[in-house]
């Protein structure tokens, strides 16, 4: 819990939200869906999705401000 | 099969499944299927949950038809079936926490029956569900699909949003969750509900792998594919969604909602007006009511709903109004209790109702285009409406004769110790509120049949019917 709540996660246009939801269901189903759990978390530990987020400060004008 | 034409309406809030539509032809109401729902409808219609779901009425009764007509953007339907019809059509932002509370239940539990027989319920919107006949019918027949094994429960995160967390804001936080399902219809996205979440919050049942967890998991480092293929490699079976269903059953029975008492929860015991004048007003409400057999009555500002029970006895379907979320409640699980199946309490603020809502303002429809009154039940709600509310009397009048129905009126004087309590530390601006304004406001508009002045004085009861011709808005220039 603690190395969670060091973060502040951004909400990400592009995230998909069903993987999340797939995988805290392999969690809750226990068993085999744990070590899928964990498999997953430990993958997602080490590429730094829990570090703390860096918040942009800069504004975004003319050209950064058109379609993405 | 069946020819095209155009005097079939298609319900414009069922667009979202593309393997069928539903659509209305006069009073019957369709849905087509496309070949892929045709080959999920010839699997689950099989099975024994579906049919003894339909049988107990916890799906909505469902049969094949050949309809005469089929809408023109329909033409390829491969099957039509029929559904029976719901006499009112309710949305999850007008129904009290018991209501919810209930539904989500009655999901679940069809959800372990599904399961038990390789299907599943692949949406998980209250939305899907209604109350009615006084139980909750799945109105989606269209979400019951067969079950590939080593799948998810696509709809997990849907119920979270749509049931559990609007559950949890008002058990745990004491914040009514209408208001929010009204701002959002698809729910309260995970990440912002776990943000409400106090640290005590955190140790409650469901918390922590429901709603924080849930929340961290929600980060692009994930991808479906890569999770759904380890899932599915890793051997994800039915019995694990079983599993988070029954957690989740779990989690739903135990959220209370404790409140125990709110501005209008005892007003019918306590209040007295209501006492003193009440056997009168039963008299003259059930004088009206038997005159003859109605098809929907409205009781505005139901209350506890002691006249809405009476209309009950003489009416296929009364919709019970309050605003007052904990006397709505109250009144549910009391017609839950009692066995009323012909009552649908609703919770309405009727100066701010349930708007048009989605994608064109066409996919949930607002309050007038779901239901018309045969009779209307407007009793003790005219001072509130107009002081508290601050509706102009003869609006509230052009409101009411809109529906060319009758109406059973209960007009309280200024005199009335009621309405000096509303005027009360409020500068005294309603002029329009005055007998002789609401006379003119009411022969202009209704025919008045019978009138009867309470014992207290201050208050009569009219029953009132609208005048023959269409009525088209009558400029009084405030009367």
């Amino acid at each position: 819990m603690t190395i969670f709540n060091m973060i502040e996660q951004p909400v990400f246009a592009y995230l998909d939200p069903g993987a999340g939801s797939m995988l805290l269901q392999a969690l809750i189903g226990g068993g085999a869906g744990l070590y899928v759990f964990l498999k997953h978390f430990l993958k997602m530990f080490r590429a730094g999705a829990f570090r703390p987020a860096r918040r942009q400060t800069a504004c975004v004008t003319g050209k950064h401000a058109e379609g993405t | 099969m069946s020819s095209v034409i155009d005097d079939v309406q298609v319900v414009d809030g069922s667009f979202r499944d593309r393997c069928g539509r539903v659509f209305l032809h006069g009073d019957r109401v369709f849905r087509s299927l496309t070949d892929e729902g045709l080959s999920d409808w010839r699997q689950i219609s099989r099975t024994r949950f579906f049919r003894e779901g339909s049988e107990s009425g916890q799906i909505v009764r469902t049969w094949e038809s050949h309809p005469a007509a089929l809408p023109a953007d329909l033409s390829d339907a491969v099957l039509v079936l029929e559904h029976e019809r719901i006499p009112a059509v309710t949305w999850p932002w007008e129904w009290s926490f018991s209501m919810l509370k209930d539904a989500a239940l009655s999901h679940l539990e069809l959800m372990l029956a599904a399961l038990s027989e390789d299907c599943i319920l692949k949406d998980a919107t209250p939305l899907n569900w209604q109350f009615s006949g006084g139980r909750w019918v799945l109105m989606d027949t269209g979400s019951v699909v067969p079950h590939t094994s080593g799948h998810t429960w696509e709809g997990y995160r849907q119920f979270c949003e749509t049931f559990l967390f609007p559950l949890m804001l008002q058990a745990w936080k004491e914040v009514h969750f209408q208001p929010w399902l009204r701002g959002r219809i698809s729910g309260i996205p995970v990440d912002q509900f776990a943000r409400m979440l106090s640290f005590r919050d955190m140790f409650r049942r469901g918390a922590m792998i429901h709603v924080w967890l849930h929340s961290k998991l929600q980060t692009k480092r994930l991808s479906s594919s890569a999770v759904s293929d380890s899932v599915r490699e890793g051997g994800f079976d039915r019995s694990m969604i079983v599993r988070n269903v029954e957690s989740l059953q779990g989690v739903v029975q135990g959220l209370h909602w404790r409140e125990s008492e709110s501005e209008w929860s005892d007003y019918d015991q306590s209040s007295e007006p209501v006492q003193r004048d009440s056997a009168e007003k039963e008299a003259f409400v059930e004088c009206v009511c038997s005159s003859r057999r109605w098809t929907t009555i409205w009781d505005l500002g139901c209350n506890l709903g002691r006249y809405s029970e009476i209309a009950a006895r003489f009416s296929d379907l009364v919709l019970a109004f309050d605003s007052d979320h904990l006397t709505i409640d109250q009144m549910y699980r009391k017609i839950r209790r009692k066995e009323i199946r012909n009552i649908i309490p609703l919770v309405m603020d009727l100066t701010d109702p349930s708007p048009s809502l989605g994608w064109r303002h066409r996919e949930r429809l607002n309050l007038e285009q779901r239901s018309t009154p045969e009779l209307i039940l407007c009793l003790a709600l005219i001072h509130h409406l107009v002081i508290s509310g601050q509706l102009l009397l003869h609006d509230v009048m052009d409101w009411l004769a809109s529906f060319h129905a009758e109406v059973v009126f209960e007009y309280v004087d200024r005199q009335d110790a009621q309405t000096k309590v509303l005027l009360q530390n409020r500068r005294d601006v309603f002029i329009d509120y005055s007998r002789e304004n609401f006379l003119a406001a009411v022969q202009a508009r209704f025919e008045i049949v019978d009138e009867y002045s309470l014992p207290c004085g201050t208050r009569t009861l009219y029953h009132l019917r609208p005048h023959t011709r269409r009525f088209e808005s009558i400029e009084t220039n405030g009367v």
